[in-house]
């Protein structure tokens, strides 16, 4: 009885090893292609801050443009990752794609002031969301698309405070509306004490922002205490009851 | 939603890379109409669609729950698995007296439970989902080789290779299971819903539920049992669990019995074009690289405890024990000492054929491994350069206990190998 071990099995664990660091090696360059879209259609979104609402459309108009590129750089993410191993690299682009979908939200809502539905993002990406929790094919996990809402919170309270400065008074209470039903939203999810839940939290924050704005709108008589709603906004009662 | 899902006509998804192709087959082809629902009933209102989200990741954190759970149970019947392994004698493992070994035939009744536990967690990591919950699963995984390399070297002396292992793992299905995994076996002490237990697999099952009739139940009996006809299914796996239902129960499955009884009644006159019509289905369970390494790193703690209490034995046995009847001769505990020796170095040398980088999980099992063999070096020395001065049974003592001179603080029987399990 000798003692074998076969030596030549480490070797294959060794070569092994070398194609999954390659692989991952690949999605990195093709996910930090990604990011630098991501960048350049932030930039662009950026300037909502600072532009006269009437520029705003030409703005989405021209994200969009880039949103075409994304949908290049996430194919080609798709091609590298073999679909059984979805999830052992998932964290290679999660942060990234997490972006994405905010800026996609973020267009969306500046476009048409509502929340973008899952079908709308499937547009902006070329690739379909995780309904099912069964994953065929390259898709975006419904925790990406969450994080990108949280993200929509944060910004549009800071959509809220240069509004006010740039003159526009009704905006914040459009935001306030929406920002309270999506978080009406989230408070139906049971969250785990993952980094979503962490995000959630902050929510309250954004919105407790915006209402001081409203206030200190309200107080100062800049609006009426009763805004019209804004238009596609059409089911707040229903939350509240 | 764990209804729904369960209720999907199973896929028989594989994680062998050897049919990619039988994989993209069968998951086309699965039934999209659940998918379609959900799409269908997205885009009403910001609150109803929060609802469909909130479903699509409960499901997913119940699923995670459950592989848990199974983990658990995996673990600790590993554990036992090897503590059984420790407590056979060495003339156990001779094909001989392996059969009437009541330690191997323990370690044989747990292997068959986990294998169980195993299957019912194949369900829920088939395709994608299998690296999804995989940090879920990996513990119990690397305990689970641990105790299988392990007997794998006492019966043969050999490193297992990981294909036997993945032999193993490799699971037939048939619909009723997977719809309710309760008739492959229980988990853990609450219920995590499957389905709503069958004949009765509900109810407050403690780990009582690894009853002796249902662990004794041959593996391969159920692959058979699903091979025959569904009928007489639920016979065989119902009856087992009976005994544990709660007395408020009692009346539900006397019923659910007599169903059962007239059912197969009635079927066992049916024709052979019944036993067509269940469809097994094969899902299998990789074992990653690195949980093969990692189990392999534990199980140089093991034999670092199985070489100290060898050379213990050596101290105290003499030649005429090693002879057995038929003319057999063991190998003498010195031997067997030095035969874990180069099986180690060559382990050892195996991994540090592997370049790895400082954040890898295995980097930080070399270490343990490095301290097992040292300690067993170590204790061979001692043995070597002191035997002459202490009595046997001191120098005994000295090896089971003393740090100084081998083992460790930590070889007894009821310690950790090496201390280093995760769990």
């Amino acid at each position: 009885m000798s003692n074998v071990v076969d030596l030549g099995f480490f070797d294959a664990i060794q070569s092994a090893m070398e194609a999954e660091a390659t692989a991952k090696d690949n999605i990195r360059s093709a996910v930090r292609e990604l990011d630098r879209i991501n960048r350049n259609i932030t930039a662009v979104l950026n300037r909502v801050h600072s532009s006269p609402k009437e520029q705003v459309p030409a703005l989405c108009a021209q994200a969009r443009i880039h949103f075409e590129d994304i949908q290049v750089h996430i194919k080609e993410v798709a091609k590298i990752v073999p679909m059984n191993q979805y999830y052992k690299y998932n964290g290679l682009w999660t942060g990234p794609m997490q972006q994405a979908c905010f800026l996609a939200t973020l267009t969306m809502y500046l476009e048409h002031e509502r929340l973008i539905t899952v079908e709308e993002l499937e547009g902006f990406f070329a690739a379909k969301v995780d309904l099912d929790n069964n994953m065929t094919d390259f898709r975006i996990s419904i925790e990406e698309f969450l994080h990108g809402v949280v993200s929509l919170t944060n910004e549009l309270s800071r959509l809220a405070v240069n509004s006010v400065t740039a003159g526009d008074f009704a905006r914040p209470v459009r935001i306030g509306k929406f920002l309270k039903e999506l978080y009406s939203g989230f408070q139906l999810l049971n969250l785990k004490n993952d980094s979503l839940r962490k995000r959630f939290d902050g929510i309250k924050y954004d919105i407790k922002k915006v209402e001081e704005i409203i206030y200190d709108l309200t107080v100062r008589k800049l609006i009426v205490a009763d805004t019209t709603p804004a238009q596609e906004v059409n089911n707040v009662e229903e939350i509240r009851s | 939603m764990e209804d729904v899902h369960m209720g999907t006509p199973p896929m028989s998804s594989t994680n062998n890379l050897e049919s990619p192709s039988a994989v993209q087959e069968t998951e086309n082809t699965k039934d999209p109409s659940r998918l379609d629902a959900i799409r269908a009933n997205l885009g009403q209102s910001i609150v109803s669609d929060f609802g469909i989200y909130r479903d699509i990741l409960d499901e997913h954190h119940e699923r995670r729950e459950r592989i848990i759970k199974v983990s658990r149970d995996i673990n600790n019947f590993s554990k036992k698995m090897i503590f059984s392994l420790h407590r056979a004698e060495p003339k156990d493992y001779l094909p001989q007296f392996s059969a009437s070994s009541e330690a191997l035939l323990e370690f044989k009744e747990k292997h068959v439970t986990v294998l169980k536990l195993f299957h019912r967690a194949a369900i829920d990591l088939q395709g994608s989902n299998y690296y999804r919950y995989q940090r879920s699963i990996s513990g119990a995984m690397q305990e689970y080789i641990e105790a299988m390399t392990l007997e794998y070297y006492l019966l043969h002396g050999k490193l297992m290779p990981k294909s036997a292992l993945e032999a193993d793992l490799v699971f037939m299905t048939n619909p009723e299971q997977f719809n309710n995994p309760d008739l492959i076996i229980g988990i853990g002490q609450t219920q995590s819903g499957g389905g709503g237990g069958g004949g009765g697999g509900g109810g407050g099952g403690s780990r009582g539920k690894f009853n002796k009739d249902n662990r004794k139940t041959p593996y391969n009996k159920d692959k058979r049992e699903g091979g025959t006809k569904p009928g007489n299914e639920p016979t065989t796996h119902v009856t087992p669990v009976n005994p544990l239902i709660s007395a408020n129960n009692t009346t539900t499955t006397a019923t659910a019995m007599e169903d059962i009884h007239t059912s197969t009644a009635t079927t066992s006159t049916a024709s052979q074009a019944d036993v067509q019509q269940v469809k097994l289905t094969k899902l299998t369970l990789e074992v990653t690289d690195e949980d093969y390494l990692l189990g392999i790193a534990d199980l140089t703690g093991e034999l670092m405890r199985l070489a100290i209490n060898t050379l213990g034995q050596s101290l105290v046995v003499s030649t005429k024990d090693l002879e057995l009847e038929g003319g057999l001769q063991l190998p003498s505990p010195e031997e067997r000492v030095q035969q874990i020796l180069s099986f180690l170095r060559n382990i050892k040398s195996g991994f540090d054929s592997l370049s790895l980088t400082k954040a890898s999980p295995i980097s930080k099992k070399m270490g343990v491994l490095k301290q097992s063999l040292n300690k067993i070096e170590m204790a061979c020395y001692n043995v070597k350069v002191r035997g002459a001065e202490y009595p046997p049974d001191i120098l005994r003592q000295m090896l089971m206990n003393g740090p100084d001179v081998g083992g460790g603080s930590n070889v007894g029987i009821g310690g950790e190998a090496g201390g280093d399990d995760e769990e």
